[in-house]
């Protein structure tokens, strides 16, 4: 398994990317950060903006949106793992566990399929907080061959 | 079903378009996209129970080329 560099954009071509290869970003859900996601995806659900709701609906307090959770991976993906050769052909994600203000989350991406022939890459898409996984999924990536 | 009628069927299920194509023509030409040709040939390794190998996104341009492979290919 190799752990890769997130300092620079990547490019890699078909050739390059290997299963194993991996890349991991860390973030803190801030409430800045949270009040302009919400603002953002324009979601004033009550789950997201109230705790009395929240602890309605099963929460301890109000949870984040799952979309701003994982829009990360829009940067993880597109910038560093395959990094500016792609272009995603689908992506799923499984949310186990709520995330709230002020966890502090890892995301990690790492391919576990390279198809050649096709020019598709499938990466496993993993969210741990305090090691828990929380959030996983998985995407399909077209790889193709450009110069700048 | 014959082949070609397969591919022409998956070709809809993934492109969402209801035109005929032209099993000669080469797929970029007929609006078809790279994510197109791509789910394309996913969807036929699953449906044909396939696998493409090489460089067949490179070499494989036209439903015409696409049949021929799987003729040789098949299991």
């Amino acid at each position: 398994m190799t752990l890769l560099s997130i300092k620079k954009t990547n490019r890699f071509s078909i050739n390059n990317l290997k299963k194993g290869m991996k890349i991991k970003m860390s973030k803190k859900m801030s409430s800045q950060y949270f009040a302009r996601s919400i603002k953002l995806l324009n979601d004033t659900a009550p789950i997201h903006t109230n705790d009395k709701w929240a602890k309605r609906l099963g929460m301890k307090k109000k949870i984040f949106p799952g979309l701003a959770v994982v829009n990360v991976y829009s940067k993880m993906i597109g910038m560093y793992l395959p990094g500016k050769n792609a272009v995603m052909m689908s992506i799923n994600f499984s949310f186990k566990k709520p995330v709230f203000e002020n966890d502090k989350l890892v995301y990690i991406c790492e391919i576990t399929r390279v198809i050649k022939s096709i020019k598709v890459v499938l990466i496993k898409l993993s969210i741990f907080r305090n090691n828990d996984k929380i959030i996983d999924g998985d995407c399909k990536c077209k790889i193709l061959n450009l110069n700048d | 079903m014959k082949d070609i009628e397969k591919i022409n069927k998956i070709l809809k299920e993934v492109t969402n378009k209801k035109t005929k194509f032209n099993p000669k023509k080469n797929l970029f030409s007929q609006d078809l996209d790279s994510l197109d040709v791509t789910s394309l040939l996913l969807a036929i390794e699953e449906k044909f129970n396939i696998k493409f190998k090489g460089d067949a996104y490179d070499k494989l341009t036209t439903i015409v080329d696409i049949l021929n492979y799987i003729k040789k290919n098949k299991k």
